[in-house]
């Protein structure tokens, strides 16, 4: 992977006077739909969602063809079989009373649709989790091909000391949390131009915001490493942004999957780098772990993640950057471009929560337990 | 588009049928030209002009000559008589519009009889003698332009045929009376004289090489009508003359891209390393220098050949019947022959590029004896790099070269040996991320003895190496280092015997022993990861060969050939034998004196792999010789061709069909993981291959316009079908491989604007290659994912492309030491922007196509060449 990727940017970047990098619209052919099922279950103690749709044409746009009626169940290798029921068309969810994952149990989804095709996963482990050492935070720099230029970001990564056991670890790692912001027209009644507004509160006033995220594919394993090394491995990265001006009380979670699940996730992954150079290997299926028991040779898209997950907390602030952003820079909603020769009433406006941050989504303007920066 | 397109080259090839081959078969000069004390070139240049005629001479020979000439309804013969006797330079008329003027009254051929005449009039030898039925007829056969001996060339009549030896002797038992004979080498043009032999005589004879321009040395190993004698089908020698000519990238003249002008040899796209035969991989092609395996061809991943043109005398591609003496590799093979230096004096040439310069020097150490060619190549590519204003760029460098040398020694009368040396060296450094690096190494000792005046032995000994290592930086405590290589040595031996009336046969045996070490991917200091032991691989290739090229008449010669081939090796876990027969057969049927009939049918093996799942090969792509799990490719081709050219062979015409089979065809599973595999032999599939196509082609090959249209359709298909899903593709149907190009044409024309001054046009189209395109798209976990579901399901859009080089060859002064020339070249002058590559991205909730193009504008570049 990585030596097709050096040679795709040294052709490119030799011959960069000379190429360019452009949309154009191949003349595609409607294929029959397949059955598409994206499972996943954690230890987190939440309703485990199931989804069942088709393919969609890609100029589709936002939406999926999903699949209702079906007869869904997660299967331990105890012989329990959890329903999962259809709450909304095509999304599926699990009875958090009745179902909780356990580590060391194997697991396995079974779904019948109302076409009378049965569909069945492999069973997968419910590894146990690996924790997560001590955080840190460096100051980098990383260069990105963006279309036909190559920028250099200045970023700052989260690290962590990673020890590989015996068998080797594979996961992922994700984020969230609350960060504090203080937006730059807060009181201003810019943003809501001619529109009647319950008095605003002048600054300061500190929001908080919770954010959560999920980025499965910042995937993470210890595949090859040396068994006696411990090594600071960068786990998450970040530009600058808002987000960062105050401080952001960070939750890391690192998700423990078994390695079937991980090449499959590696797939994706790989899929979505494909750069099209006559370097990489040309793109293809992606299949899961689940079987059409009916008519094996239509084996369904997606597949059944089984994960565990453990935590741990750090704070990062505007001056873990080497960049410091203004706030023009950093809120470039709230200072939207004036328009030449156009009246006041009709120049663009910023955006609301910029007048006031607690109209921001998951805003609030209590302070969080044991928030301190 | 492609009926019209259709439509368009079968209205060509129809009215160059009907009209342009028939046009020119025999001319009838009727000159008059009236001149007062006019300078000697402009007659020249009025002749030219005025009767299609072609001189060739030095400048020298008639700068500052004038003449007076008044002759009206006159021939050619006596026009050329009347101008150049009076000033003592003879010529010779060749082909009946190219004269070769010769300085100093030096004979083109002695006969030593009682009559003299033209090699186009019966030539009497000896004394009539009654009841003789037999006589002697012997001679000595030299290089006209070095009068150096000519070893090897055949000379035959539809009774007798010979060889000639070391120094250029021959001697051969005719019947007496008339005899057409016949005089064949290879980088002469053939020459043929009827001859009324009366008794015992001597016959000495001047060759010249084909394409022979006296002031500026040409090579060419093609003779004018092999389009249509040629016996072995699908031969194509390419002149170092027209390649030299052709609009080259950055003004570099590659011998490799030229290649990809013939019909049926195409590539994948710009920058892209080899070339592909016939829908074939480029791995599959058998790229010998001097006899040693050539692995990697290109520098700078493929943008330019590995092997300077300068260095190299000739080159010719086997794609239809394979010689019997080749194997190894089931598309192709490729020969190319280092320049041998020049024995009589020093000689050397160079050129400065915007991207490199080469100097190459030639010389005698002892006259007639042994002699030494050097040949150097240096890239500064960096420049270009660090001009581009960019980040990665600023940190980067990269440095390309190649080397070579030949000594020449002639051991005895009967005994020649020579010695070469080639090697390229390519380094890449990617900022601090990575440094790439490799290197082609071959050496060869030669050794040619004549064991009798028919029975010659040629022995060779190569040792070639391939090298490479990688560097990898990019990710903190995951950085290592790759060193591999690939070693081969190979022996050679083959015996050529003409003792046979009618027969070429050649005999001999093959031994190459190959090492293959894929490298160990060892971590860098401050790496975390536990090294990767690829383990190597050993294999000893074994080839008895055997040929005969057979005149069975006057209209039907054949070349028979067999090669058992015996192979063993691989991982030592998974050593293998495998063996087999390979067939080599041509039929030439002369349909007449200018046209052929062609038939030709191969078996080759292939025991060698490049693994590559991607559609450029790349310069650290690893190599793998067959094991118990990864059998031997074999392929079966047969081809059918028409040939003709018009009597002066002045124009050619061929059309050649071809149906390919090909077993155990390589292949790769879907997501097939190659990188730091131990254990590839599980990613490899092999499956069915079929490629079919018709070539045409039509050739100017003299004028002041020269050029050729050649136009194919093929097809390029693999089926692998398993009853494991997993190792099927496309459901198990066919789908058509990275190299299915079905529309590819070339249209090339060289125009002599003036004695200075050249045009050179290329034109190439090809249709858009397949690619892996998502038809549909889903979302996982909140990942967008686009959906694959066949393999090479759609094609780029079509390639095509414009190319023009203005020649401008150094001025007509007397005396000159260093003769000079400049050409301008611009690459892609309309700047089409063809696609590279297609990707895509998922913007928002819509997944958008982009297409990546590597040359979008037109590419001017200078170079400068000398030769002195």
């Amino acid at each position: 992977m990585y030596r097709s990727a050096f040679l795709y940017l040294f052709v490119f970047a030799l011959l960069l006077l000379y190429s360019c990098i452009e949309s154009f619209d191949p003349d595609l052919n409607t294929t029959q739909s397949r059955l598409v099922v994206q499972a996943f279950i954690s230890t987190e103690r939440i309703p485990h969602v199931v989804t069942i749709s088709k393919t969609q044409s890609l100029d589709a746009g936002v939406g999926q063809a999903r699949v209702s009626g079906a007869s869904v169940c997660i299967e331990d290798d105890k012989g329990n079989c959890y329903e999962v029921s259809e709450i909304t068309n095509g999304r599926y969810v699990t009875d958090t009373t009745l179902f909780i994952p356990k580590t060391g149990n194997s697991y396995r989804l079974r779904i019948e649709t109302p076409d009378d095709q049965s569909y069945l996963s492999e069973f997968t482990l419910l590894k146990e989790p690996h924790q997560i050492d001590t955080l840190w935070l460096a100051k980098e720099t990383e260069n990105r091909l963006i279309n036909s230029a190559i920028v250099e970001d200045r970023v700052t990564k989260i690290y962590t000391s990673v020890k590989k056991d015996n068998d080797a670890q594979y996961g992922w790692f994700d984020y969230g949390g609350i960060y504090a912001i203080q937006t730059p027209r807060q009181g201003d009644l810019i943003c809501f131009y001619e529109q009647p507004m319950e008095p605003i509160p002048e600054p300061p006033l500190t929001c908080f915001i919770k954010e959560t995220t999920s980025n499965p594919l910042n995937l993470f394993s210890t595949e090859g490493v040396s068994s006696d090394n411990i090594y600071e491995a960068p786990i998450l990265s970040f530009n600058p942004s808002f987000k960062f001006l105050i401080a952001y009380n960070m939750t890391v979670k690192r998700f423990t999957i078994d390695k079937s699940n991980y090449d499959f996730l590696s797939q994706i992954k790989l899929q979505g780098e494909y750069g099209g150079s006559l370097f990489d290997a040309p793109p293809t299926e992606i299949l899961g772990n689940i079987e059409n028991v009916s008519q094996p040779e239509n084996k369904p898209l997606g597949s059944f993640i089984v994960a565990s997950y453990s935590t741990a907390q750090i704070i990062i602030r505007a001056t873990d950057f080497s960049d410091q952003l203004t706030l023009n820079e950093a809120y470039p909603d709230c200072y939207p471009q004036t328009i030449p020769n156009l009246p006041p009433e009709e120049q663009p406006k910023p955006a609301f929560f910029c007048c006031d941050c607690r109209i921001a989504e998951n805003s609030t303007t209590i302070t969080p337990q044991n928030w301190s920066y | 588009m492609i009926n019209y397109f259709k439509l368009l080259i079968l209205v060509f090839f129809s009215l160059a049928l009907l009209q342009g081959l028939n046009a020119q078969d025999k001319q009838e000069y009727n000159i008059t030209i009236r001149v007062e004390d006019k300078p000697l070139i402009d007659v020249i240049e009025q002749l030219e002009a005025n009767y299609s005629l072609h001189f060739r001479f030095k400048h020298e020979w008639i700068e500052g000559k004038r003449t007076t000439v008044s002759i009206s309804n006159s021939s050619l013969e006596s026009t050329l008589q009347t101008i150049f006797a009076p000033i003592g330079i003879n010529f010779l008329v060749r082909d009946k519009n190219l004269i070769v003027l010769l300085k100093d009254g030096n004979k083109t051929f002695t006969v030593d009889t009682d009559q003299k005449d033209s090699p186009d009039n019966i030539i009497a030898i000896g004394t009539v003698k009654l009841g003789l039925k037999n006589a002697l007829l012997t001679g000595k056969i030299i290089d006209g332009e070095t009068s150096e001996s000519i070893p090897g060339v055949v000379v035959y009549t539809n009774t007798n045929s010979t060889v000639t030896d070391l120094n250029g002797n021959y001697s051969i038992d005719l019947p007496v009376g008339i005899n057409t004979i016949n005089y064949q080498h290879k980088g002469f043009t053939n020459m043929t004289f009827v001859v009324l032999l009366n008794s015992n005589g001597n016959f000495n004879l001047s060759m010249y090489e084909n394409i022979h321009q006296l002031d500026e040395i040409v090579i060419s190993s093609k003779e004018k009508d092999a389009n249509v004698t040629e016996v072995i089908t699908g031969t194509e020698t390419m002149s170092l003359h027209q390649i030299k000519k052709m609009p080259a990238m950055l003004g570099e003249v590659d011998l490799v891209r030229s290649i990809l002008t013939l019909p049926g040899v195409n590539s994948v796209g710009e920058g892209v390393g080899g070339f592909n035969v016939r829908g074939s991989n480029s791995s599959q092609n058998l790229i010998l220098l001097d006899d040693g395996i050539l692995y990697n061809s290109s520098h700078l991943f493929g943008f330019f050949s590995a092997i300077s043109a300068d260095a190299v005398s000739s080159i010719t591609l086997y794609r239809g019947s394979i010689p019997s003496e080749f194997g190894g590799r089931i598309a192709s093979a490729l020969d190319i022959e280092l320049k041998s230096a020049n024995k009589q004096e020093i000689k050397g040439s160079g050129g400065i590029g915007i991207i490199s310069s080469r100097f190459n020097i030639e010389f005698p150490i002892k006259k007639e004896v042994n002699s030494l060619a050097l040949s150097l190549r240096a890239a500064y590519p960096n420049w270009l790099i660090k001009s581009v204003d960019d980040v990665e760029l600023k940190s980067s460098s990269a440095f390309f070269g190649d080397f070579s040398l030949k000594y020449d020694h002639q051991l005895s009368e009967k005994q020649k040996i020579s010695l070469s040396g080639y090697n390229s060296y390519d380094q890449f450094n990617l900022g601090n991320k990575a440094d790439y690096q490799y290197n082609n190494t071959v050496t060869t000792i030669n050794h040619i003895y004549d064991i009798s005046h028919n029975f010659l032995n040629t022995s060779t000994f190569n040792y070639s190496r391939y090298q490479y290592s990688l560097i990898d930086r990019e990710q903190e405590n995951f950085g290592y280092e790759l060193d591999a290589s690939i070693n081969d040595l190979k022996l050679h031996t083959s015996f050529d015997y003409l003792g046979l009336a009618l027969h070429e046969i050649k005999f001999g045996i093959e031994a190459t022993q190959h090492i293959f070490s894929p490298g160990n991917y060892e971590p860098l200091d401050n790496g975390i990861q536990e090294p990767v032991r690829i383990e190597n691989e050993t294999g000893t290739e074994m080839g008895i060969f055997v040929s005969d090229k057979h005149r069975f008449t006057a209209k039907l010669n054949s070349y028979m050939g067999l090669r058992y081939s015996a192979y063993y090796g691989g991982k030592e876990s998974l050593h293998k034998y495998y063996h087999g027969l390979e067939p080599r057969l041509s039929i030439n049927y002369n349909l007449s004196s200018n046209s052929a009939l062609k038939l030709g049918y191969n078996r080759m093996i292939q025991y060698v792999h490049l693994i590559s799942n991607t559609t450029a090969v790349t310069p650290i792509d690893t190599w793998k010789l067959s094991n118990s799990l990864i059998k031997p490719t074999i392929a079966d081709q047969i081809s059918l061709g028409y040939f003709k050219n018009t009597a002066t062979n002045d124009y050619e015409f061929s059309s050649e069909a071809y149906l390919k089979f090909t077993d155990q065809l390589i292949d790769y599973k879907n997501g097939a993981e190659l990188f730091k595999n131990d254990e590839i032999e599980s990613e490899i599939i092999q499956g069915q291959g079929k490629a079919y196509g018709l070539e045409m082609s039509i050739k100017k090959n003299t004028g002041k316009w020269n050029g050729w249209l050649n136009y194919t359709y093929s097809r390029s298909l693999i089926t692998v079908d398993s009853p494991n899903s997993n190792e099927s593709i496309n459901r198990g149907d066919a789908y058509p491989t990275n190299f299915d190009q079905p529309h590819n044409l070339n249209l090339f024309s060289n125009i002599q604007l003036s004695r200075r001054f050249s045009l050179s046009t290329n034109f190439v189209y090809n249709t858009g290659r397949p690619v892996t395109v998502p038809e549909s798209t889903y979302t996982f976990l909140d990942q967008p994912i686009s959906h694959y579901s066949n393999r090479n399901n759609y094609r780029i859009p079509d390639y095509h492309r414009l190319d023009v080089t203005l020649f401008m060859s150094s001025n007509l002064k007397k005396n000159k030491k260093v003769e000079a020339d400049w050409s301008i070249t611009i690459y892609n002058i309309y700047g089409r922007k063809n696609v590279y590559s297609a990707f895509y991205r998922r913007n928002n909730q819509n997944t958008e196509a982009y297409k990546f193009i590597v040359i979008g504008k037109p590419i001017l570049a200078i170079s400068y060449n000398f030769k002195f």
